[in-house]
């Protein structure tokens, strides 16, 4: 009796877990499909309100059979912001009324805030869900190449014939920079894609202290207009954060790949191992140390420096794109103060990987996904839809194809250059009317870099490149923003990347692009 | 009228037992849907997880997932601050729990009351919210701390720059928020001695301290075993929450805050490698069980009695 107590206690056990896993898996299919059918039901509804004006208007061409026999798709597309739009349904019903009829389909938009958009999104994509499109890029939570490299997205080099106006909307030489191993997993959003580095500065202290700004012609210019703001405006910051001041080196001869430009062997040296890293630190020390930067900017995450913008206490602010118009955007975000921008560096052209939009691997509808794309990139009633809202609530009409955003409605993101081509979009009061005309030209004519289409392949140092990314996390932004001594701090950083494996990974880059340098017959 | 007992069925004892149970239900439901279940992924530990090759296609990759960890110089580092944080909070919260509790049990009525109340509150508190009470006190500019040490005179500190101070911090901040809650279990544990012992022991003229350690802490012993048993498998699982949030994932203080929790989530957050994360997880369980079987081992050998398996 007792043997046969022990033996039947695991088994019931194990069929009870068994039961337990069949039913949970049986419930879960019920909910996945109640809200699919009552999808479809309302997409029906809309369909039919959608449509009506058109029946009324072509009651006499009842006769003939209804064109869209299949039900409308329904897209979901995921994507960055940075701000909670209030009015999101409300754009999303004018959205979907206005491209219904044009690609029968109708578009469920989630934004997602920046803080947890990578975060969302792989969780999303390991729990296998279903989606449409998701915005990517090559920097924050965009994870291009590593997406790419997961197969989490969909090629769409044969889907593109299918859409040929879109293919045709964005210049080759974008399309060529978004291919990995030979395919284009993006549909490149067209803005400014020639960047150059300089300063955005208060304009009000710029007439109040009579600063010329011819004056500054490098990074460390802009030093004693610190020291003038510093001493004369005790509740001023004058700078909030230089973490992001060195990155590479490219105020310093560097190009982005690691070697100095020039250098005929193109050798790739780490960051911390270049000497105008050093200097640089000991220059930002000073700053820290003489009050210029901001106290706490070494602890500051990215929401708590945008709040801090906002108040409109901080002076001078590194700017990475200086982007044409661009100081009416940073206005906004400097507490509606107006900002001068003071360019150090020529334009270069830095491809078209910081914002794309791809296709889902789960996507149901890849053809209609694209379609919805070529939209966003080739209409413009569309894409002033969805990046400005609904005309007369949430913007007003200033001018031809300028308009005022109105900043107490509940569509302000103003965020086109997540969604598609801004050069087809209004511009902002304030924005010169041959902005676009001046962004297309630079994309034209900028400095093309020497290795210009070169991407790594971060696959075979993914080991390395994890613990690496974990030292710079702990050691890059205090000592870029100069909160601790570089004396003391810089060898121990030095030696934490050594010991992750920095030497491998410099070593395996330097591999790629000698092999990409000889086939391109560069070396 | 003593009737023989006879071996009864499984049956009688399911059906004697139902409502107790019933109550056991939802726990158990709850550990097989997030500690069974998932355990399937385990597998994953060993693969190249990729997203269009999925669960069953992605290739083996052996034992390739926990090298990232391993082969980095923060691993050792890591790993002792893991193990010296999880037994400090586990020994001092024992210690202190205990100690509250039978400080409780002297207390009158209504004090009692106050004092659970006051010490259970911050259980309630997620790591997220005490963080920010940290930062009102830490803050380098506007921190209480750095005021006070202004107008005592002392010089003031960059708190989240410094790696020195933040054992202590962790460590306040841990029992502050915990204590209280091992507190009512050791307290609850107390109620449950039968009072004829202090009675008896009142009548023979027993002082309160002896009474606190010749009759509580004996009877207790039990209960202080099997939480620590428990608790020992959680060493190697650091709290997340609080070495994340509390020194606002702040670089420079890493080397004495960052435990292999940390630690993962960041290295992974870069490239939201599956597999990679997984294998750390196994790593911990792996460990956690060898701990939690070598404590029972050694208790058992002890104690038998106060064994949990």
């Amino acid at each position: 009796m007792k043997v046969w107590k022990m033996s039947m206690a695991p088994l019931v056990l194990a069929s009870l877990m068994l039961m337990l896993l069949v039913s949970a898996c049986g419930s879960n299919n019920d909910k996945n499909n109640a809200p699919a059918a009552d999808n479809t039901a309302s997409n029906a509804k809309n369909d039919t309100a959608a449509n009506a004006p058109d029946n009324a208007a072509n009651d006499t061409a009842t006769t003939e059979p209804a064109p869209a026999a299949e039900p409308p798709v329904e897209l979901t597309y995921y994507y960055i912001v940075y701000d909670m739009p209030a009015d999101q349904q409300e754009v999303e019903d004018a959205i979907n009324a206005y491209i219904q009829p044009k690609i029968n389909a109708t578009i469920k938009l989630k934004p997602v805030l920046e803080a947890g958009y990578k975060d969302k999104i792989n969780t999303m994509l390991a729990a296998n869900e279903s989606f449409d499109l998701l915005w990517t890029s090559n920097w924050g939570g965009g994870d291009y190449d590593n997406k790419v490299a997961k197969g989490a997205l969909l090629p769409i080099d044969d889907l593109l014939d299918k859409t040929p106006d879109l293919k045709a909307a964005i210049p080759q030489v974008a399309w060529d920079d978004t291919k990995v191993d030979g395919k284009i997993y993006g549909v490149p959003n067209m803005q400014i894609a020639a960047k150059a580095e300089g300063f955005a500065i208060q304009k009000r202290f710029i007439d109040k202290y009579n600063i010329d700004v011819n004056s500054i012609k490098t990074q460390m210019d802009i030093e004693p207009v610190l020291k003038t703001i510093h001493d004369n405006e005790p509740d001023i910051i004058p700078i909030a954060t230089t973490s992001n001041m060195f990155d590479f080196g490219r105020q310093y001869g560097y190009a982005a790949q690691g070697y100095k430009l020039g250098d005929p062997n193109f050798k790739i040296i780490d960051t911390t191992d270049k000497p105008e890293y050093k200097t640089f630190l000991d220059n930002m020390r000073r700053w820290y140390t003489s009050g210029y930067i901001y106290k706490d900017a070494a602890t500051m995450k990215d929401d708590q420096l945008v709040a801090l913008l906002n108040t409109g206490k901080v002076a001078v602010e590194w700017n990475t794109t200086m982007k044409p118009g661009g100081e009416v955007d940073d206005k906004k975000r400097f507490g509606n103060n107006d900002v001068v921008y003071v360019r150090v560096s020529e334009p270069e052209f830095t491809g078209v990987r910081a914002t794309m939009n791809s296709i889902s691997r789960t996507s149901k509808n890849p053809e209609k996904a694209l379609e919805f794309l070529q939209l966003t990139s080739t209409d413009p009633a569309l894409f002033n839809l969805i990046t400005f809202g609904i005309k007369d609530k949430h913007y007003t009409m200033v001018g031809d194809n300028t308009i005022k955003i109105n900043q107490d409605a509940g569509y302000k993101g103003d965020q086109g250059w997540v969604f598609g081509n801004v050069l087809i979009g209004y511009l902002k009061e304030g924005q010169a009317p041959d902005t676009w005309e001046r962004t297309k030209q630079l994309n034209e004519t900028a400095k093309r870099p020497e290795v210009n289409g070169f991407n790594f392949n971060t696959e075979p140092y993914k080991t390395e490149s994890v613990n690496i990314a974990a030292v710079s996390e702990q050691y890059g932004k205090a000592l870029n923003s100069g909160a601790v001594d570089p004396a003391k701090v810089l060898p121990k950083y030095q030696d934490a990347l050594k010991k992750a494996g920095v030497g491998k990974q410099t070593e395996e880059m330097q591999k790629q692009l000698d092999e990409w340098l000889k086939a391109n017959g560069k070396k | 009228m003593i009737k023989q007992r006879k071996p009864r069925s499984e049956w009688y004892y399911l059906k004697k037992n139902s409502e107790l149970l019933l109550l056991l239900l939802p726990g158990a439901l709850l550990v097989l849907v997030f500690a069974y279940l998932p355990m399937f992924g385990v597998v994953l530990a060993f693969k190249d997880f990729r997203y269009d090759m999925g669960f069953w296609h992605s290739p083996w990759v052996g034992l390739d997932n926990f090298k990232f960890f391993f082969v980095s110089d923060n691993a050792t580092l890591i790993t002792r601050n893991t193990v010296a944080y999880g037994l400090t909070y586990m020994i001092l919260t024992t210690l202190l729990a205990l100690l509250f509790a039978i400080l409780m049990n002297e207390m009158g009525k209504r004090w009692l009351r106050i004092h659970q109340t006051a010490m259970f509150i911050p259980y309630c508190l997620s790591w997220v919210v005490v963080s920010y009470l940290a930062l009102a006190l830490l803050d380098t500019q506007n921190g209480y701390l750095n005021k006070v040490l202004e107008t005592l005179g002392l010089s003031t500190h960059m708190w989240y720059l410094e790696s020195a101070p933040w054992p202590y911090i962790l460590i306040s901040a841990y029992l502050w928020k915990n204590v209280g809650f091992s507190t009512l279990v050791y307290f609850a544990g107390i109620m449950g001695i039968n009072q004829e012992y202090y009675e008896a022991a009142k009548i023979d003229g027993t002082s309160r301290w002896q009474m606190a350690t010749k009759i509580t802490l004996p009877l207790l012993s039990n209960l202080i075993t099997v939480l620590l048993i428990l608790s020992i498998g959680h060493i190697f699982v650091g709290d997340f929450g609080l070495h994340y949030f509390i020194p606002n994932d702040a670089g420079m203080t890493y080397s004495t805050t960052d435990i292999i929790d940390t630690y993962v989530y960041r290295a992974l957050r870069v490239n939201g490698d599956i597999g990679m994360s997984t294998a750390i997880g196994l790593y911990q369980s792996l460990v956690g069980l060898v701990l939690v079987v070598a404590a029972n081992y050694v208790v058992r050998k002890i104690n038998d009695e106060n064994s949990l398996f």
